[in-house]
């Protein structure tokens, strides 16, 4: 009889304990942003030399917490690596983050909006810019916690010339 | 003729000395065999090498200047460079040559270096990235599959 309670016992732990590790095996989708997430740039101006002004706007169906900003500095870089996000004041790692009085202020779908971008500020941007990468992010809520979330599929790329 | 007195131990203590038998033997070798399997570890709750099928950069090499964008939500920590050349390959991490920044790319991040240098002559390179994750350890550095690369010809 203690023989039969004892392996009974031992079995069910044996197979919590592997039901739990090979639980981490199982595919499970990471949280990205939902089809349908976009941002346009609707007007750049560029006077050449320390100003970059855009004109922007959600065209997707869902809020945006802001974007990411890189650029490029000539014609030959396929891939914008050059940060603006210093020459922007909501700016910071290759981000900007979409401020309001009680902090993120998500930008709703068909807002637009002018973000200006100072590049004399120190370090100053290395050059002339050619052309620039936006992409959209967000915060999503998972388990109780807001995760930032980058929406590949919102990248878009344009080249800038002087006004 | 002699008469055989010795006698064996109880049906119980013997059943309680089997199931014990089996139960340690049956944790020595859970245990090893986990041992195999905690070695790459976990992240986003789920085993690190299935995180690797998310992980998603784009990157570009020309006049000597690689760049590197990671437009996934899976960080990047390091990225390991298999290079090709007539003789065969070898597999360089990048921090061994560019300043790559020291927690690796974040979401949304991107890395530029002149690795020329090293490039010279050479045929094509496969960048693989390389993620952390957290195993009962500590932190622990997991290599992805070459076919999470990403080819480029020199």
């Amino acid at each position: 009889m203690i023989g039969y309670v004892l392996l009974i016992t031992v079995v069910v732990i044996m197979g919590a304990i592997v039901y739990a590790w090979l639980k981490t095996y199982v595919p499970k989708d990471l949280s990205e942003c939902p089809d349908g997430t976009s941002i346009s740039l609707k007007d750049i101006q560029y006077d050449c030399a320390n100003t970059l002004s855009l004109t922007l706007k959600n065209n997707g169906r869902f809020n945006i917490s802001g974007y990411f900003i890189y650029a490029t500095n000539n014609s030959l870089d396929e891939l914008a690596t050059i940060d603006l996000s210093p020459y922007n004041p909501n700016g910071e790692n290759g981000v900007i983050i979409f401020q309001g009085p009680f902090g993120v202020a998500p930008k709703e779908p068909g807002r637009e909006w002018i973000d200006t971008f100072n590049l004399s500020i120190t370090p100053s941007f290395p050059g002339q810019i050619y052309s620039i990468e936006i992409m959209a992010m967000r915060y999503q809520s998972e388990d109780n916690k807001k995760r930032f979330v980058s929406c590949s599929k919102s990248k878009i790329k344009q080249e800038v010339s002087c006004s | 003729m002699k008469k055989n007195k010795k006698r064996g131990i109880s049906p119980v203590i013997a059943t309680v000395l089997l199931v014990a038998m089996v139960v340690v033997i049956g944790l020595i070798i859970f245990l090893w065999f986990r041992g195999f399997v905690e070695e790459e570890g976990m992240k986003f709750g789920k085993n690190i090498r299935l995180v690797c099928e998310d992980v998603d950069f784009d990157a570009s090499y020309s006049q000597g200047n690689l760049k590197i964008v990671n437009n996934g939500n899976v960080p990047i920590f390091r990225m390991k460079i298999k290079i090709f050349s007539e003789a065969g390959y070898e597999t360089k991490d990048i921090k061994d040559f560019s300043d790559w920044p020291a927690r690796g790319l974040n979401s949304g991040g991107s890395f530029s270096g002149n690795i020329g240098g090293y490039l010279s002559g050479k045929e094509k390179i496969i960048l693989i990235p390389v993620l952390i994750g957290t195993s009962g350890k500590g932190e622990k550095v997991f290599k992805c599959e070459e076919q999470y690369g990403y080819e480029i010809d020199i």
